[in-house]
């Protein structure tokens, strides 16, 4: 412990030098009753701040003049809360060799808990897709896809399916945002009111949207009209159920989101079972059950909630232009996110290499069985995000804590040090994920004369798209970690900056290398844009890390 | 015949009037509702967001600002309701870097400089404050404080600091207290960017945070300051800080702040009101010029609370009442405790305290379980929320108050006003109304309490004088009437210097600009 003498005034008040020339067993003799009454106030202070703090605490303990005077011999309860004051300060220096409280940053083997558990939840993210793919062996048909669609009907779905994820997903973002902080404030209400504008929103940006394309298309016939009317209802359907279900994944109930997307199969596997109706309207069927499941749900477990609130807040979620102000970064990301996800399906399906397709974009089954393959080497990394944005949240206040504020500097390369195996970490779940996942699909080559496999595997084009893709994948992922940082701590143009870079190069070399080459070199625009995304985001993650107190200080 | 134009008072509470109930918001509905002829613009700084008003609200109470502390994320929303969101957004736009190093870090150095090393320049703060209030009208708050430069110079200010003034381990601050602290100021201070509306006076309903706006008004309109103290503020954080889980370094970073921002109060203020002597001790320690403090003792409504008979279910049984929420402050526990050391000597006596059980839930618990374990469940009853007030004194042969500090309790007043003599501890200004009328003994000191008690409750006659002599008292002292009018007198004084003032400088500069307007009357006169 070091202490020295200043000429100056010293910190706070404190007065070093008035009980540094005293000398400690001056106190052993001095009155017992005075030593019991400090005792009393370090048991209710600890350390006290100054003389004023001695005063006040004295006065709560029920010390008035009367008594400094009779008791204490003092002029006042200020003279004895003086006397009190350096009796406790000489105390609380004798007291400072003692231990040195550190607090505690979890152990070793605390954090494979943690990445058990984080991890694990990370790949929830993946049951309901496990569960179309089940439905899909086990029925043919799922919520919203079937195996023997027609290259025609793959079309409608498929343009339904990416307008549903890039004008939903923005608002999947921006509610992921509002309503998770009053979630997280247990203002149900709020979160409530705050989700219900939020959907409002999102129903009427999907039905302008559906409503221009309709009408551009009446003048521009790129498609034909009753095509068009299909790919529409699934994109208001797959958009509404999108959007329903954010809340269960907000709220963490990823079994009933499982639950839900399963049972809407059962209006689908009815009509397909009991009439003509085809596999559209039946799958509109059970998009809308899925639908009212999910609005359900929802409605019951928010009413639950506000009923037992105890304290419900008067107050009313922010007016439209501080929300919009507020959202708007969110929103972005998550259109941006979802534009780079399938942005390269748009420019591949749009290349028409040698042969004529019937229309601008058409469904290209040999790519998108490699996408698809590629994707689930994705879902496998990016299930380790969840664990590292949960350490990093964790560790970033009791580092803190450990840490004089003077060494701000050794808070810094703590975190780049973490940033660094984590993203190791990532690099070798990203490679792992890859190879496993080319394992466990090819391990199916044995199923060959199961018609839908021996396809699967017919076309070099797949096996193409999928390489390209799941290095794209990783690339992503590794753009998607960066973001996460910034996500967490609020910093919203570093993470939008990097992914709208990505995906303006994913446009450009898709349609570049679709129209030079052939329509599957597309993905290298995934590709290239996936590099750019992690060049520019760790970019940026160099300069959040290196300025990691003040982005932490700015988060509110 | 010109009708003479109303006086205006800016009100400043802090947690209190409207939003939430207790001693000073019954003070502030009391004075509102009173003085009938004053406009009152409510300036209320809460923690959170509050929507619903504890109190109907008269005409004349104009306007209400509200400052929620915490709970929003962007604070223009509630503090400047009035301005369209695309102005505040112009104003982040304005917020440039430049600006904010060239304009607001000088005054937020100078800040920081009285917060880590208080001197005795701390006055000059207000006209910081104020240079920073007007800053704040152009630009925005939130982009000013999330600022990298204002987070770089609080840190090399702290480092500075410390390497120049050695001292503990201990008391240094740890990276998470220099977060935690600036992030405070950002919070704490947020007041600052409401505007403040010109009125005829400015008044404190405490020597605190929400006293920010008196100064500002003071130095902004030359509005005259007038703090009320119930508590002593100061004191009051003292014990709310020191014995809170904080470390060393961001207790007293905001101890220092709170206290700066308390003697800041009392130096402007034209007059400081506390409600009780007691707290003049305090006031005059920490920068009250003595001959600026004046008491005004609250009052009741001595009309309201009124004498009668027990009722029925009282009636023939000792009964003892206390108003008072169920925090640590009020001290139950020790009340508990005297009951038990009453029931020795009388034993079907039984205390009722009417009292909120739900503003600090585990203190409510602790005192349902200390009830339990001394046995006292037939004698000693949490009575919860009681809607009127004017009839819990007269359920007792007499009331009890066992806080351990206190401003000038409404309750000893009401009590004394129904004719219930009182045993209170010797807190805040107790004494100054109880004396002679009650039994008064110190704080915490259950036996004594008791006594107290056992003395009323045996003596009939004892009892009875005292109530009676309680009673003549508030009639003749604390009439409600008595306290509006010194309030009443304070406003319209203060109102009347502002105008004079404000009158002469406008006579001046009509002078001013007859001169420059109409050069030929100055040639005519000079020729």
């Amino acid at each position: 412990m070091k202490k020295t003498k200043t000429d100056k005034s010293n910190f706070f008040d404190l007065q070093l030098n008035r009980y540094e020339d005293i000398n400690p067993d001056d106190f052993i003799s001095s009155d017992e009753k005075k030593k019991k009454l400090a005792a009393q106030v370090i048991e209710n202070v600890n350390n006290p701040l100054d003389r004023w703090a001695v005063c006040a605490t004295l006065e709560s303990m029920g010390m008035r003049d009367i008594d400094a005077q009779k008791e204490y011999g003092a002029k006042d309860l200020f003279e004895l809360g003086d006397e009190i004051y350096l009796i406790c300060k000489m105390n609380f220096l004798l007291k400072l060799n003692a231990t040195n409280d550190s607090v505690n940053i979890e152990k070793i083997e605390n954090q494979f808990f943690c990445f058990v558990k984080y991890y694990s939840r990370g790949l929830s993210f993946m049951i309901p897709i496990l569960g179309q793919i089940a439905l899909l062996f086990l029925l043919r048909y799922s919520l919203w896809a079937y195996i023997e669609f027609t290259e025609a009907q793959a079309t409608i779905v498929a343009i339904g399916t990416i307008l549903s994820f890039l004008v939903t997903g923005g608002f999947v973002q921006a509610a992921g945002r509002e309503v998770l902080y009053y979630l997280n404030g247990k203002d149900y209400k709020l979160a409530k009111d705050s989700y219900l504008r939020l959907f409002k929103y999102n129903t009427l940006v999907v039905s302008a949207v559906g409503t221009f394309l309709f009408i551009a298309n009446m003048v521009f016939p790129f498609f034909r009209q009753q095509m068009l009317i299909f790919s529409l209802c699934y994109f208001l359907l797959l958009g509404e159920l999108w959007y329903s279900l954010s809340l269960l994944y907000l709220i963490k109930h990823y079994v009933v989101v499982l639950l839900i997307t399963v049972l809407g199969i059962i209006p689908v596997h009815l009509i397909m079972q009991n009439t003509t109706w085809g596999i559209f309207y039946a799958h509109f069927a059970g998009l809308l059950f899925a639908n009212l499941l999910a609005w359900f749900y929802n409605f019951i477990w928010l009413r639950r909630k506000i009923k037992k609130q105890e304290n419900i807040n008067q107050a009313s979620i922010a007016k439209r232009p501080i929300m919009a102000y507020i959202v708007s970064l969110y929103f972005t990301y998550g259109f941006l996110y979802f534009c780079f996800l399938f942005i390269d399906r748009i420019v591949s399906w749009s290349a028409y290499g040698n042969e004529v397709q019937p229309y601008i974009i058409w469904f290209k089954t040999p790519y998108e069985l490699g996408m698809d393959w590629a994707l689930i080497s994705l879902f496998l990394t990016i299930a380790l995000l969840e664990f590292t944005i949960e350490r990093f949240s964790r560790l970033l206040i009791p580092v803190q804590q450990n840490l004089s504020g003077l060494l701000f500097d050794k808070f810094i390369k703590k975190f780049k040090n973490f940033y660094r195996n984590q993203i190791l970490l990532l690099l070798v779940f990203g490679v792992v994920s890859i190879v496993i996942t080319y394992l466990g699909v090819t391990y199916l080559k044995r199923y060959s004369h199961v018609p839908e496999v021996r396809d699967f595997f017919s076309n070099p084009i797949t096996y193409f798209t999928f390489f390209v893709a799941s290095i794209g994948y990783l690339l992503m992922a590794i753009g998607l970690f960066n973001g996460l940082f910034f996500l967490t701590l609020n910093r919203l143009k570093f993470a939008i900056l990097p992914i709208l870079a990505a995906v303006i190069t994913n446009i450009f070399f898709g349609i570049l290398l679709s129209r030079w080459f052939d329509y599957e070199y597309g993905v290298f625009g995934l590709l290239i844009g996936a590099a750019v995304f992690v060049f520019y985001s760790s970019k940026k993650a160099k300069k959040f890390f290196n300025k990691l107190d003040y982005y932490y200080y700015s988060a509110y | 015949m010109k009708k003479e134009k109303r006086i205006s008072v800016l009100m400043e509470t802090e947690g209190t009037y409207p939003y939430a109930g207790g001693g000073v918001s019954t003070w502030c509905d009391i004075l509102c509702k009173e003085l009938d002829q004053i406009d009152y613009y409510i300036f209320a700084i809460t923690g959170t967001p509050m929507f619903k008003y504890k109190y109907l609200l008269p005409d004349n109470v104009k306007r209400i600002q509200q400052v929620p502390l915490w709970g929003s994320t962007e604070p223009s929303e509630y503090i400047l309701p009035d301005i369209p969101f695309s102005n505040i957004y112009m104003r982040k736009k304005n917020t440039t870097k430049k600006i904010i190093k060239n304009r607001f870090i000088p005054l937020f150095r100078q800040l920081i400089k009285q917060i880590l090393q208080p001197d005795e320049q701390f006055a000059s703060m207000g006209k910081v404050f104020h240079q920073m209030y007007r800053y704040f009208q152009k630009y925005d708050y939130k982009e000013t404080f999330r600022a990298q430069s204002v987070w770089q110079t609080f840190k090399a200010d702290v480092f500075t600091f410390y390497n120049e003034n050695e001292t503990e381990a201990e008391e240094m601050p740890s990276a998470y207290d220099i977060t935690t602290t600036m992030r405070w100021l950002y919070y704490y201070l947020m007041e600052i960017h409401a505007p403040v509306p010109e009125t005829d006076v400015a008044h404190a309903t405490i020597a605190g945070f929400s006293g920010l706006m008196g100064i500002i008004s003071k130095l902004e309109y030359n509005t005259p300051f007038i703090v009320t103290d119930h508590g002593v503020f100061v004191r009051e954080r003292y014990i709310a800080i020191s014995s809170s889980e904080f470390t060393y370094f961001s207790k007293k970073f905001l101890m220092n702040l709170s206290s700066l921002v308390s003697k800041l109060c009392y130096v402007y203020a034209d007059l400081v009101a506390p409600v009780a002597n007691f707290n003049k001790r305090w006031e005059s320690r920490f920068g009250a010029d003595v001959e600026k403090i004046k008491t005004i003792y609250n009052g009741i409504d001595p009309e309201v609370f009124v004498p009668k008979n027990k009722p029925e279910k009282t009636a023939g049984r000792p009964t003892v009442v206390a108003a008072a929420h169920l925090i640590p402050l009020k001290d139950i526990e020790t009340m508990i405790r005297s009951c038990k050391v009453v029931r020795k000597e009388i034993p079907n006596v039984r205390y009722v305290v009417y009292g909120s059980l739900d503003v600090a839930p585990d203190y409510s618990e602790k005192c349902s379980r200390l009830i339990k374990e001394l046995n006292v469940e037939e004698n000693f009853e949490l009575g919860g929320f009681h809607s009127k007030p004017s009839e819990i004194y007269n359920e007792g042969d007499i009331s009890a108050l066992s806080s351990i500090s206190e401003g000038f309790p409404y309750t000893v007043l009401e009590s004394m006003s129904c004719a219930r003599p009182v045993v209170a501890t010797d807190v805040g200004g107790v004494k100054e109304a109880l004396e002679g009328y009650g039994v008064i003994v110190k704080p915490r000191d259950a036996n004594a309490f008791g006594e107290g008690v056992i003395k009323l409750l045996k003596n009939d006659e004892v009892r009875q004088n005292m109530g009676r002599l309680a009673r003549e008292q508030v009639l003749l002292k604390f009439r409600n009437s008595t306290s509006i009018d010194h309030y009443l007198e304070a406003y319209q004084k203060f109102a009347a210097q502002k105008r004079n003032k404000n009158n002469s400088k406008s006579e001046i500069k009509k002078e001013i600009k007859m001169l420059v307007t109409e050069p030929k009357i100055f040639a005519g006169m000079s020729a």
